[in-house]
């Protein structure tokens, strides 16, 4: 069979000519009818780069396609070479031949048109239809995606669906014209594992329905391997090893594909936490804990009855899906937000309504690590302000020879050079900064620290770093961990116990080992049946 | 992936544009120019010469030797109201954008972070502000304090803070649920804590924007003061009043008016880029890595 899409030696540079860097150097892959291929890389391995630079659009972020071919095989079997063809050429091809889709789907759609209507646009821009003809076709196509009551959809605007129905919309759009080759970035990272998993599902179905051929960009090996015939990993802008799906995972040839795989979640292998101190007075006590917004149509229950203890030294993982009330228990704990019923022991002192001059001494105890390192360190502080602050509020009697001191102490401890004293957080890297907010956070010794999504801004082979320093930490100093992620692969590596919320509840605690290998409630079983696994040989549908 | 490629800039070797260089060029010239008045204008600002009137400046036909800059139609030398002019224009616009930037920054961050009350009141006097003419305002505050340059001072002063308060508290909000600003909340950082060290330094961008914005608009504000005559009275020069007064000669005598209105486009010129510098500047994340 002809390939349908051949890309040979692909080269894109960013930057000035005399001191230009290489996106993607050398990359060479093949596409062939109805075949689904994935590049597999970490963020800034030009595995999106590659995708915008078969649509051409990378010139417009600033790139250029300095070197290679990228042959493309039209419906009419007439080639096109896409690195050298016309803006009007590739304007016929982007969009009804080649469709992509994208990570977020809120950005990605127009939020003051209808469904109905930008699903239309595409058709009557393409194709030529009339209004009805499209709508009809728009139509059709919502209930190929499996939308619930796709009529009344089409008159409804982006924000009056949810994350998982957008993406359907999204991928809908992208197949109404019956494009050859659809390229899926990153489809469902902003998802839940349990929408990713039907998602993941539609695109297969679609796929083979319509004969579609796939180019799928994810960071998630396990995900990729559910899906892809071929996969081409990336690392830095090169292929390091591609080659059949089964062949590449079951005999990893590169090391870093090795790490790739070693840090994809494989439930009940996960490295076996440290014994459970023996029961002390908990650090953490959380009776009844609920707390409802404000809203027009009257107050939303974000937390309806969470209940938990932490002990010291413990590391307790609330897992859960977006918008389940695990950030929001977080908040309530750190006190950042008010309570509306419930009770909080911090250290066996009751703390729920402790006003914040009392409060602030009780906060040298608990620490927080927050989820997007770029966003929670104030960027005009140089490191040394930044991890001592703590300092600053809770000891001021400390002089600044002192506060240099620990601040150094901190900075070796989380791994971290002595020379990044006086730099500012723009100048590391995301895991760097992950690094320097549990530095802020060990800087009072605290005996808890809470890790809101600590790690799931950060790519896996990083992940799998901070993860190893924060075990270190526990097994050195002894701090607890409330840890709360959406990410069971990462729990697991981590937690000694598991608390499942769903709805603003606690539906089911106990030890990782038994609360994942053996779930007493079908909610869990759910969230654990979604995870996606590394799968080999025949393709298994999801749960 | 967005990519930014730094424009071209002519630098200095201390790291600053030329184009920057020469705006602190220019702005230090206006000001010892304006300081010095006194000592190095060649006439009395307001003394009338009828027999040497509406003469061109030296150059153009019919120019008097003795006035660089030529006269008015009362025959007051240019060059000496331009220096008296430039000196008075620049402290009621520098000392009403100061008092301004002050009490629209405190007033914003009240009204940011002293919660809901300080809040409602202080938008709502903005709302009321903003919803006043302005001009009324001023005949009030002229007609019960009567007109002076201290008055006018203080009127300048009132007339933007309702911007800045609004911009202030604007930026504050936004701030306000951004994580590394929770973050210092976790620590255990009080309110003034928040406010000094983790938001205010945040937005000092946007705020030097606005006044510089704001410098040159009281300039021009002044003078529309002194056309209705609120301002300051003649026969005492600014660059505002003498704009407006030699409007009634803008063909006949054009000098008039170019000549402090050139001024007041140096003056705006000069403000505008080095606040663009400064506002660069502030931003650490344009420093090198």
């Amino acid at each position: 069979m002809a390939d349908l899409l051949r890309v040979e030696n692909l080269t894109v540079a960013f930057g000035p000519a005399h001191q230009q860097t290489m996106a993607v150097h050398g990359l060479s892959f093949v596409v062939k009818p109805g075949q689904s291929v994935a590049l597999v890389g970490e963020s800034g391995s030009g595995k999106s780069v590659t995708a915008l630079a078969i649509l051409r659009l990378v010139e417009r972020g600033g790139g250029r396609i300095v070197g290679g071919r990228m042959r493309f095989q039209r419906p009419d079997a007439t080639a096109l070479d896409l690195e050298v063809a016309s803006e009007a050429q590739m304007c016929a091809v982007r969009g009804r031949d080649i469709a992509m889709i994208f990570q977020e789907p809120m950005t990605s759609l127009n939020p003051i048109q209808t469904i109905g209507r930008q699903m239309a646009e595409v058709l009557t821009l393409h194709e030529g239809h009339g209004t009805t003809v499209a709508r009809a076709a728009a139509l059709r196509m919502l209930d190929q995606v499996k939308m619930t009551d796709p009529a009344r959809r089409l008159h409804q605007y982006p924000h009056e669906l949810s994350g998982g129905m957008r993406q359907r919309v999204m991928i809908g759009m992208a197949l109404l014209c019956r494009p050859k080759l659809l390229i899926a970035d990153e489809p469902t990272t902003a998802l839940d594992v349990t929408v990713q998993a039907q998602i993941i599902a539609l695109i297969r179905e679609l796929q083979r329905d319509l004969g579609t051929a796939l180019l799928f960009i994810s960071h998630d090996l396990a995900l990729v391997s559910q899906i892809a015939d071929e996969v081409v990993v990336m690392q830095r802008g090169t292929a390091v090893e591609q080659g059949a799906r089964d062949a590449l995972l079951q005999a990893p040839a590169h090391s870093y594909t090795q790490v790739l795989l070693a840090a994809a979640p494989r439930l009940g292998s996960g490295t076996p936490p440290v014994p459970l101190p023996g029961a002390d007075e908990p650090v953490l006590r959380v009776t009844g804990l609920a707390k409802s917004f404000p809203s027009p149509r009257g107050p939303v229950a974000a937390v309806t009855d969470v209940s938990f203890e932490v002990q010291p030294g413990e590391t307790l993982a609330i897992i859960g899906e977006s918008g389940c009330g695990k950030s929001t228990t977080a908040r309530l704990v750190m006190r950042l937000i008010e309570p509306s019923a419930g009770r909080i022991e911090i250290c066996g002192q009751d703390v729920t309504t402790l006003g914040s001059r009392r409060m602030r001494a009780v906060r040298r105890n608990i620490q927080m690590v927050f989820q997007d390192p770029f966003a929670s360190l104030n960027p005009r502080l140089a490191v040394r302000d930044l991890i001592t602050e703590p300092l600053v509020v809770h000891m001021p009697e400390l002089s600044r020879e002192a506060r240099r001191m620990r601040a150094i102490e901190l900075l070796r401890r989380v791994g971290l050079p002595d020379e990044s004293m006086d730099r500012y957080p723009h100048q590391f890297s995301g895991g760097q900064r992950q690094r320097l907010c549990i530095a802020r956070a060990l800087s009072l010794n605290p005996r808890l620290i809470i890790a809101d999504e600590a790690v799931s801004a950060l790519d896996v082979s990083v992940q799998m770093q901070v993860l190893s320093l924060l075990r270190e930490l526990q097994t050195d100093l002894g701090v607890a961990f409330l840890f709360i992620s959406h990410d069971i692969g990462v729990v697991e590596r981590i937690s000694h116990r598991v608390a499942v919320m769903q709805a603003g509840c606690i539906v089911e605690c106990g030890p990782t080992r038994q609360v994942l290998e053996a779930p007493a409630q079908p909610y869990t079983r759910q969230l654990i049946a979604a995870v996606p696994r590394i799968r080999f040989g025949q393709v298994v549908e999801a749960a | 992936m967005p990519v930014v490629v730094p424009l071209r800039q002519h630098v200095l070797p201390h790291g600053i544009p030329v184009s920057v260089a020469c705006a602190a060029a220019l702005a230090a010239v206006l000001v010892i120019l304006a300081l010095a008045a006194p000592l190095i204008a060649p006439y009395d600002p307001a003394t009338q010469t009828l027999l040497a009137r509406l003469r061109p400046p030296i150059g153009f036909l019919g120019a008097d030797p003795r006035h660089w800059l030529g006269t008015d139609q009362l025959g007051r030398d240019m060059l000496t109201r331009c220096l008296y002019g430039l000196r008075l224009s620049l402290f009621l616009s520098l000392s009403g954008t100061v008092i301004g930037l002050f009490l629209g920054t405190a007033l914003g961050v009240a009204a940011a972070m002293g919660g809901r009350v300080a809040d409602a009141l202080i938008m709502g006097l903005v709302d009321v502000k903003l919803a006043l003419p302005f001009t009324l305002v001023a005949l009030v505050v002229i007609a019960v304090a009567g007109s002076g340059i201290s008055v006018l001072v203080v009127v300048l002063g009132i007339a933007y803070w309702a911007h800045f308060a609004r911009l202030v508290r604007a930026e504050l909000m936004a701030l306000r649920s951004l994580p590394f600003v929770e973050a210092a909340r976790a620590v255990g950082a009080s309110r003034t804590r928040l406010a000094m060290v983790h938001m205010l330094p945040n937005i000092v961008s946007p705020v030097v924007v606005m006044t510089t914005l704001n410098f040159s608009n009281l300039i021009l504000l002044e003078s529309s003061l002194s056309f209705i005559g609120l301002g300051v009275q003649p026969p005492t020069a600014t660059l505002g009043s003498m704009v407006g007064l030699g409007r009634d000669y803008m063909a006949s005598a054009p000098w008039i008016v170019a000549e402090p209105a050139l001024l007041i486009f140096s003056v705006s010129l000069a403000v505008m880029l080095l606040g663009d510098f400064l506002c660069d500047r502030f931003n650490v994340r344009l420093r090198d890595r």
